[in-house]
């Protein structure tokens, strides 16, 4: 079977040769002992033709293309690059409060931090760069992680808004006058429109009609982007310049009213902006990341987002209580969390239960349970990265199931950051990111050996002999 | 999680062909699972779940064939049946739907759930937005037979694992400071302007009444704020609430109920046992608490200091009494006996000063409810109100008593046997004094216990 | 006034003098008991008793018609009354002056005495009396390591003589858990090191003067050592006759007590806190025979199981016996005693226990035993008259007496 789809794809292969351009080496083929793809099956051995940056197949034995880069990395093991959905690294702190969705964390990244080399050598390709701050402080950027020309580099500039839930009441009111500003405008826009619309109808009927009569006041819209007012308006509304006379040609008045055929809406404020999109379920609203406390957080959040269509569902950052501590409450809404199949990002550690000494694996609980699990290190820094690998394979240890384990390297995270088509698995289509490890990812000792990026070596341990 | 697990209990029960004990009306068919509403029972209570009452939303509850304690009375093989959360029936004979979630209290004592007056530290500071429903001290309070406190300004439910129905809103009391004479001079020229409008609307709007033109209505526009709330005292919907423990201060209190006609509620009065009746006539209600103590002060020729008959002498003088300990919050620092964790002993001290039981437990539950304005919903187990009770085996005012379940809105929020808090303690299915032996575990840090438990 | 009538006031002031003299006099006082708890160790009680007093001791007890009432006997009618011994706290601070409680230059202070700060009848005695207590071991405090000896005192008396059941009552230990704050901050090493250190001078002491007793024995002319009143009343310490009382919790701290107090030093230890998770030396306390006296804190929040233990019952369950409890006081105010018991008892220990560990345990632990802690003929007669089960919040001490004169009576000045 395998080896018949695998013709299937080289004949695919040796049919996207024929037509491209045969000076340039497009196709870069790389072999290992064993290929992890994490969508489904192993391949070992394995091999990965790329193009161009990304994947075009993944399989056991796929027919190389004319003029492929061949690399053969022997006994090494390949699985996706680890992702990391929630990181300042080498970012300097600053305060931020209030309702700043509109902020962007992309804006520090000119240049390549310092000490992101951290990330390579823990295999990690992309992450998730927040914006500090509390309450809602804007947007994550989603970066690659090597060096290099930081336009390049930046996947997404629109990340996760990130929403701090964990500080209550305070955050839980940040985040309901937040839905009511964007109500208010939603209200406003229906009342504008239905003004509008109510003009436009009688403008239509004086048309009709032949009368003299001016042109319905239209409203004078400032354009989109000037710094929100609470009245948009200036003054009273102006008459068009072209008056509609009785007989004239249909077409002239039409055009002569061409700002006011068409209905302006009062311009929304740019933090209020992603919350009216919330709230009216439309399909470019923003990514939540929502940063719970305890488990309480959780019954609130779904409080005062009552009113909110999901078109996709918030992702829950479930940290311990903090990260001095290993206690935790998280475990009194697994069920929630797992029902409801939530992607939810937590430390790669074991915690305690609240108040006793019971150990828990809260990762594999909520896997278990039907939720995704993501992990982002205790630590931020390089040591935290460094241990991942080990960390997750001691959950694996006391009961995480393995696929939930990789995935919640790679796959959940990249879902994390709303990159999951892109990022994430070894599948066709997908970016050519990949780490290349020395033994089993979950085995405590592994270590990473080279990081590609874009099907390009962009990093390799220095190994001395 | 437990009800589930209640729920699918006693389903798998049926679904193996066991003979589960369905609490069904005595001779009671399968088919019938409509509840036989007691007389007094309205169907007031189904119509007014209006935001409930879809056909599929219906959550019944019951507790069934317990002693049921209904203001002063004891009522013996009762089952309290409540839906979505409210009382429906009560009685012996009341047949309980089959989807409902049962709990067996036969053998048991039924008591409305507690009402703490004031509270630190179990819900949040603004309830609906912030409380940590799963946190301890909720826990705890709900362990002691807690269901409803007050929290600051605000009144709330301590509804274990969900917001829903948690948030009371305000207490319904006016905060006044009759502590120093410049505050008592600005409290009466307020009282007395809002008094001299409303007196002036009252003319004005019979004046209209009967037709006359050219009526002139006293400005309103003043009443926001603190003069909203005195309003609201002078009108009668609202009581004051005020601190007072010397018979001075006392004194003040009543100077002002008197003169402008409102009642008030005093926080102390631990010189009340001196003037009980005057505060009978002024309309004054205690919030006291039994052993708060002042020591005699020789050198005054009157009565004064504390006296542990406060409650009791308050009481026979027809002045409402609710309790409070030392502490309203929960330590779990070990001392024990003065705060909410032993709320139930409060009621024990103001029976030791003479105090009557009926009027004792009236104190913790329905009386405090009166003042915090929320009677219509708690304090004491009627149809129509909330399911807020409390389960025991034997006398709640003893003191080896501990409470064996809690519900509040009709769902099990604490149960002793599955919490491991006093579990072990006279355990419900072991035998009736002893206690579960429970090994000593020494603290391994990172090691699990020998049989790690699954989290509740 | 006419002369008659002076004359007439006169005689009548005459006659009530005559009359309290010859009540004063009344050599035997009878209390008709609806029920009465001796504690005695065959845990006799009797319903519908009488007990006898004559000149402050016990004379008799047994069942109404069994005890015959002599006349002229001052009758007490407590016949719907539980008479219970007199409540007996180990750990008290209120019978002396409060500002002097934590009297100390030093972080050992073995020549202080608490006798010197007794206070007769001050308020707080009398608040304690209203709950039925008659005996307190009134120690300094805690600020420092050996804060001094402590009394046993009764809560009633007009002078230090009266109230004094024995001085010195016992030597006071604070292991750790305040002397901490001592200055420039010590530690648990330093601390431990400083006791031991002085101890052994307490010792050095003692064995120099038992060596040259011994030595007068038998005949041997020594020049004696020099007296020195600090070290002075360690030689009954040290003899066995008076324990020490200390004050230690939390399982490091009173297994250190029992290392070095008991096992070093070879002292009685009375264990006279206990709380938070010293049971844990459950097994330690009973291959010792050691007393533990439970107070102010009842409950221990055990965070490795999330239970709520009862720090008397949990030491029960691990095979400790010697068990009472105290107040503290005025941590806990004094009357409050038997409420200790109550809370001990709601979490799970048995309330007969409890009403022993109240009475005859802490006379036991104290070495009183003899005088006090049980109803049984030839102890003192220290009485409280309960409305019921002392235990019951809802029942109260209505009488207290003590040395057969009663002390308390809440028909005149009901104080709880």
């Amino acid at each position: 079977m395998r080896t018949r789809v695998d013709w299937l794809l080289s004949a695919a292969l040796l049919a996207a040769t024929v037509g491209a351009n045969a000076d340039e080496p497009q196709f870069v083929v790389i072999r290992a002992a064993r290929v992890i793809t994490v969508s489904g099956e192993e391949h070992a051995p394995g091999m990965i033709v790329c193009k161009d940056g990304k994947i075009e197949a993944v399989g056991q034995r796929i027919e190389v293309p004319d003029g492929a880069k061949e690399f053969d990395l022997g006994e090494r093991v390949i699985m996706p690059g680890l992702i990391a959905p929630r990181t300042r690294l080498g970012l300097r702190g600053y305060r931020r409060r209030g309702n700043n969705a509109q902020q962007q964390a992309s804006i520090e990244l000119v240049t390549r931090p310092e000490g992101w080399d951290a990330f390579l050598e823990a295999g990690i390709v992309a992450v998730g760069v927040y914006p500090d701050g509390q309450d809602m402080p804007g947007r994550a950027a989603v970066v690659h992680t090597h060096p290099g020309d930081p336009a390049e580099r930046i996947l997404v500039e629109d990340g996760y808004l990130r929403v701090s839930f964990n500080s209550l009441p305070g955050d839980k009111r940040a985040v309901r006058s937040a839905l009511q500003a964007a109500e208010q405008a939603i209200e406003k826009e229906k009342k504008a429109r239905a003004e509008w619309e109510k003009k436009h109808a009688s403008a239509q009927q004086g048309k009709d009609k032949g009368k003299g009569k001016p042109a319905a006041k239209g409203t004078q819209p400032p354009k989109r982007g000037t710094p929100p007012r609470r009245r948009p308006r200036r003054g009273p509304p102006q008459p068009p310049k072209a008056p509609l006379m009785a007989g004239a040609a249909q077409g002239q008045a039409s055009t002569a009213a061409v700002d006011t055929t068409k209905f302006n809406p009062p311009p929304i404020p740019a933090a209020t902006e992603p919350f009216v999109k919330l709230l009216r379920g439309e399909s470019d609203a923003p990514l939540l990341f929502v940063e719970l406390g305890s488990a309480s957080d959780l019954l609130h959040f779904q409080d005062v987002t009552r009113k909110v269509e999901w078109k996709q569902r918030p992702v829950f950052w479930a940290p311990n209580r903090s990260s001095r501590s290993i206690q935790t409450d998280m475990f009194r809404v697994i069920e929630t969390l797992g029902e409801a199949e939530e992607l939810v990002v937590t430390y790669p550690s074991f915690s305690v239960e609240q108040n006793t000494f019971i150990r828990l694996n809260v990762p594999a609980e909520l896997s278990r349970a039907g939720a995704k699990v993501a992990f982002q290190p205790l630590y931020d820094s390089r040591e935290g990265y460094a241990g991942l690998l080990d960390a997750v394979t001691l959950l694996v240890g006391e009961g995480l199931s393995r696929e939930a384990a990789l995935a919640g390297l790679t796959l959940h995270p990249a879902q994390a950051l709303g990159v999951g088509d892109q990022l994430g698995t070894l599948e066709a289509g997908k970016r050519a990111d990949f780490v290349v490890l020395d033994g089993d990812p979950l085995q405590v000792g592994t270590r990473v050996e080279q990081v590609w990026i874009g099907a390009q070596e962009r990093w390799a341990r220095e190994v001395s002999r | 999680m437990r009800t589930l697990l209640l729920t699918l209990f006693l389903f798998g029960g049926l679904a193996a062909g066991q003979d589960v004990p369905w609490p069904l009306a005595p001779g009671g068919e399968e088919g019938d699972a409509k509840p036989a509403a007691e007389d007094d029972s309205t169907d007031d209570a189904d119509e007014d779940d209006a935001d409930e009452d879809d056909a599929d939303e219906e959550r019944w509850f019951a507790l069934v064939g317990g002693t049921v304690y209904q203001s002063g009375a004891w009522l013996e093989g009762t089952t309290v049946l409540s839906k979505n959360g409210r009382i429906v029936a009560i009685g012996t004979d009341v047949a309980v739907p089959e989807e409902a979630e049962t709990l067996d209290v036969s053998g048991y004592r039924v008591y409305p759930g507690l009402v703490a007056f004031e509270s630190r530290g179990i819900v949040g500071s603004q309830p609906g937005d912030s409380t940590d429903v799963f946190g301890l001290n909720l826990n705890l309070a709900l362990a002691t037979g807690i269901t409803t406190v007050g929290a600051g300004t605000q009144v709330a439910k301590l509804t274990w694992g969900t917001l829903e129905g948690h948030d009371l809103g305000e207490a319904n009391l006016v905060r006044i400071d009759v502590s120093q004479a410049s505050l008592r001079a600005r409290l009466r020229e307020d009282l007395e302007r809002v008094q001299a409008y409303l007196r002036d609307a009252k003319i004005a709007a019979a004046a209209k009444a009967r037709g006359e033109d050219d009526v002139k209505e006293p400005s309103s526009k003043f009443l926001r704020g603190k003069f909203a709330g005195y309003r609201d005292l002078l009108v009668g919907t609202k009581r004051a609430l005020a601190n007072a423990d010397t018979v001075a201060e006392l004194v003040a209190v009543t100077s002002f109920t008197k003169r402008f006609g409102f009642r008030a509620v005093v926080r102390g009065a631990m010189e009340g046992w001196t003037l009980p009746g005057e505060l009978g006539r002024a309309g004054i209600s205690v919030v006291v608490t039994p052993r708060a103590r002042r020591d005699r002060d020789p050198d005054r020729l009157a009565d004064n200091g504390w006296s542990i008959e406060n409650a009791a002498r308050l009481h026979e003088h027809g002045v409402e009494v609710a309790l409070l300990p030392r502490g309203t919050g929960i330590s779990m620092g070990g001392l024990a006996g003065g705060d909410l964790l032993t709320y139930p002993l409060e009621a024990a001290f103001a029976m030791r000063g003479g105090l009557e039981e009926d009027a004792a437990l009236e104190a913790i539950t329905l009386t405090p409810a009166r003042f915090l304005g929320i009677a219509d919903r708690v304090g004491s187990l009627e149809v129509g109100k909330d399911m807020d009770a409390l389960v025991v085996k034997g006398d709640l005012l003893h003191y080896q008593t501990l409470v064996e379940w809690t519900v509040v809105n009709g769902r099990v929020a604490y149960d002793k046997a599955k919490d491991s808090l006093f579990e072990h303690i006279r355990p419900r299915d072991g035998q009736a004094d002893e206690n579960r032996e429970v090994p000593l575990i020494w603290p391994r840090r990172g090691n699990a216990p020998e049989s790690p438990e699954r989290p509740r | 006034m006419t002369r008659a009538k002076t004359l007439g006031w006169l005689i009548a002031l005459g006659a009530g003098a005559l009359a309290s003299a010859s009540a004063q006099q009344a050599a035997v006082v009878a209390i008709e008991a609806g029920k009465v708890l001796t504690m005695n160790d065959d845990d006799r009680v009797i319903n519908d008793a009488v007990v006898l007093v004559e000149a402050g001791k016990i004379k008799a007890i047994g069942k109404r018609g069994e005890v015959e009432i002599p006349p002229g006997a001052q009758v007490i009618d407590a016949r719907d009354r539980w008479l219970m011994p007199g409540l007996i706290d180990c750990h008290d601070h209120i019978a002396g002056s409060l500002s002097d409680l934590n009297d100390g230059v030093y972080l050992t202070n073995p020549g202080l005495r608490t006798v010197d700060t007794l206070t007769p009848n001050n308020e707080l005695l009398k608040n304690a009396r209203s709950g039925g207590v008659t005996t307190v071991m009134l120690i300094p405090g805690s600020g420092n390591n050996m804060s001094g000896f402590g009394t046993i005192a009764r809560t009633a008396g007009d002078s230090v003589k009266e109230m004094t059941v024995r001085a010195p009552g016992s030597l006071k230990i604070a292991q750790a858990g305040n002397p901490e704050r001592y200055w420039f901050g010590v530690g648990r090493s330093y601390m431990n090191w400083n006791l031991g250190q002085t101890l052994a001078k307490a010792r050095a002491y003692h064995d120099a003067w038992t060596a040259w007793e011994a030595a007068k024995a038998r005949g041997e002319e020594l020049a004696p050592p020099a007296r020195n009143l600090v070290w002075e009343d360690f030689r009954p310490l040290f003899r066995g006759e008076i324990p020490v009382t200390v004050h230690t919790q939390a399982y490091q701290v009173v297994q250190k007590t029992i290392t070095q107090l008991h096992d070093t030093f070879g002292l009685r230890v009375v264990l006279d806190h206990s709380t938070f998770d010293g049971y844990r030396t459950s097994a330690l306390v009973v291959e010792r025979d050691l007393y533990t006296i439970v107070g102010p804190r009842q409950f221990y929040f055990d965070r490795t199981q999330r239970r709520i233990f009862s720090c008397a019952q949990r030491y029960f369950e691990n095979g400790v016996r010697r068990l009472g409890f105290n107040t503290d006081a005025p941590v806990l105010p004094q009357e409050e005693l038997s409420l200790q018991a109550t809370i001990g008892c709601r979490l799970g220990f048995d309330p007969y226990l409890a009403l022993k560990g109240l009475t005859i345990y802490p006379a036991r632990a104290l070495l009183i035993d003899d005088l006090v802690g049980s109803i049984e003929v030839g102890k003192a007669a220290d009485f409280g008259l309960w409305t019921g089960d002392p235990l019951d919040p809802r029942h109260a001490c209505l009488m207290t007496i003590v040395q057969g004169k009663v002390v308390y009576d809440a028909s005149k000045d009901r104080r709880f």
